[in-house]
């Protein structure tokens, strides 16, 4: 295979500043970082710290001291210097809207206006990205299509300051919801998919088309519960973003997180609700199973599925 | 992707990546130097070494051309004596005074070497005195060449101090010869 000049002369790994993904939930802080290997990525170091009770509840850190020393840890014993985080799904608004067709430089303002409409705060009280959904009527209807994503200030402020605290840079901040469909939708796969991200004491619920998520709810669902999870996929799939709608239509559900892989759950959807449901490739923009194995197991490598989806490189021309 | 990095990170960030970018070429700029440095550290030593030769060289040459310009002085305040001397007697001397030194010369035995003839001019009151040192060979050249000295006219009086015949051959003489030249 040919090599690009830059695979010939790489820039200085001093000027690349390598980065790892963190992803912290209630339960525990994981992180991954991914090496280059020829045209390709492999995985390099991961390790995951289990939370005790209450360090983390819904989002919000309650002992901040103790996820400190364990990004200390974690910084001294890999060497990590620039890291991006997850952000809490149940502090985020996700919405989908639509703005006027203005220049790329007037679209963040125009977003701006959308905000408190759709979300419960001030938009000097939040941190707000967003990203353009191309859609086929757009030039004609004079409306752009936006996914925006909201999160208070405050939230993100306390993250920061865990890893500001830690000796650790900040290069980029996601929800977890659009860390996890970056890793386990195809790059150019542009099928909507309905994303189960199951934890132990949450189920989150993502919709995502072209690896844009533009809707997400987080509910209080074991996996045990698995009839109240069949009801709340039913909610969502056929009355919330169905085939009425004509924009989004739910080709397959996707099973992610530390319970994603147990047994029977994947069944249990497909004969309650008769969709097509897989578990999900944490692996899939990284590498193929074909010419690497990494010694993380399938089932271990689902809950990594945010902070892989974080190590990867951005390729998105999208962000504003 | 959308990053919800707040806007004062974002900004920390891009500064920070202009730091590494800055110290990565300012890394280069120092080894671009160092690199030269190394590469040209021989010639500038073997220049140095050169120039410690060539100003060595220099100051043996310096001394050179002193001695030399010593020696033309020396040569020269020679040559001027010498001219002035001949100037002397081509101006000043009398012709009379070449008549005898050369009647004297002309004259004198193979036997007698003159080794130096003092000419001191008189004047009214004083004959002109000439006087000769030489070496003889032996007492009867030094007399024949005192006789030949008396028979002629251009000298008054001739003194040879009987001390001059105290060797008899090798005889260091000194003759005083007097007239009105």
């Amino acid at each position: 295979m040919s090599k690009s000049f830059f695979d010939l002369f790489p820039p200085p790994v001093f000027l690349q500043m390598p980065f790892v993904g963190f992803s912290i939930s209630d339960t525990s802080l994981r992180f991954v970082s991914l090496t280059k290997h020829e045209h390709t990525f492999v995985l390099g170091d991961y390790a995951e710290h289990p939370f005790k009770e209450g360090v983390v509840d819904a989002g919000f850190i309650n002992q901040p001291e103790e996820i400190v020393a364990i990004l200390k840890e974690l910084k001294k014993k890999y060497s990590l210097q620039f890291i991006k985080i997850t952000l809490p799904e149940e502090k985020a608004f996700v919405f989908r809207t639509q703005i006027p067709a203005v220049s790329p430089e007037e679209i963040r303002g125009s977003v701006e206006f959308t905000i408190e409409e759709n979300a419960p705060l001030s938009v000097s009280e939040v941190v707000f990205d967003y990203m353009v959904v191309p859609t086929k009527n757009s030039s004609e209807d004079g409306k752009i299509d936006v996914v925006v994503s909201v999160v208070p200030q405050k939230v993100v402020d306390s993250y920061l300051k865990l890893c500001s605290e830690a000796g650790l840079f900040v290069v980029s901040c996601e929800l977890e919801s659009q860390a996890i469909a970056r890793c386990i939708v195809r790059k150019d796969d542009i099928s909507s998919y309905l994303i189960l991200n199951l934890e132990r004491n949450k189920t989150g619920f993502y919709i995502t088309t072209g690896g844009a998520v533009q809707f997400t709810s987080t509910m209080v669902i074991t996996p045990n519960n698995l009839s109240g999870l069949c009801d709340e996929i039913s909610k969502i799939y056929w009355h919330t973003h169905g085939d009425k709608k004509g924009n989004v239509k739910i080709s397959k559900i996707l099973l992610s997180g530390e319970h994603a892989g147990h047994e029977g759950v994947r069944e249990y959807i497909v004969s309650n609700l008769g969709i097509d449901v897989e578990v999900a490739n944490v692996w899939e923009n990284v590498f193929t199973l074909d010419t690497y194995v990494p010694d993380l197991s399938y089932k271990d490598s689902l809950s990594f599925a945010p902070a892989i989806g974080l190590a990867l490189p951005f390729v998105s021309s999208q962000l504003s | 992707m959308t990053n919800l990095l707040p806007h004062a990170h974002q900004v920390a960030l891009t500064k920070e990546y202009k730091h590494r970018r800055i110290v990565v070429l300012l890394s280069l700029f120092i080894f671009v130097i160092v690199v030269s440095i190394g590469f040209l550290l021989p010639s500038y030593i073997l220049s140095t070494v050169r120039l410690t030769e060539i100003q060595a060289q220099e100051v043996g040459a310096r001394k050179i051309n002193e001695v030399l310009q010593e020696d033309n002085s020396a040569s020269s305040v020679t040559l001027k004596e010498v001219s002035e001397k001949l100037l002397f007697i081509k101006t000043q001397g009398d012709s009379s005074v070449q008549a005898v030194i050369d009647l004297i010369i002309l004259n004198k035995p193979a036997d007698i070497k003159i080794k130096s003839i003092t000419y001191q001019s008189g004047d009214d009151s004083n004959e002109g005195t000439i006087v000769l040192e030489g070496l003889a060979k032996d007492r009867e050249s030094l007399t024949m060449f005192k006789n030949m000295i008396e028979t002629q006219d251009a000298f008054i009086r001739v003194d040879l101090p009987i001390s001059n015949f105290a060797k008899d051959k090798d005889i260091n003489f000194s003759m005083d010869l007097f007239g009105t030249f």
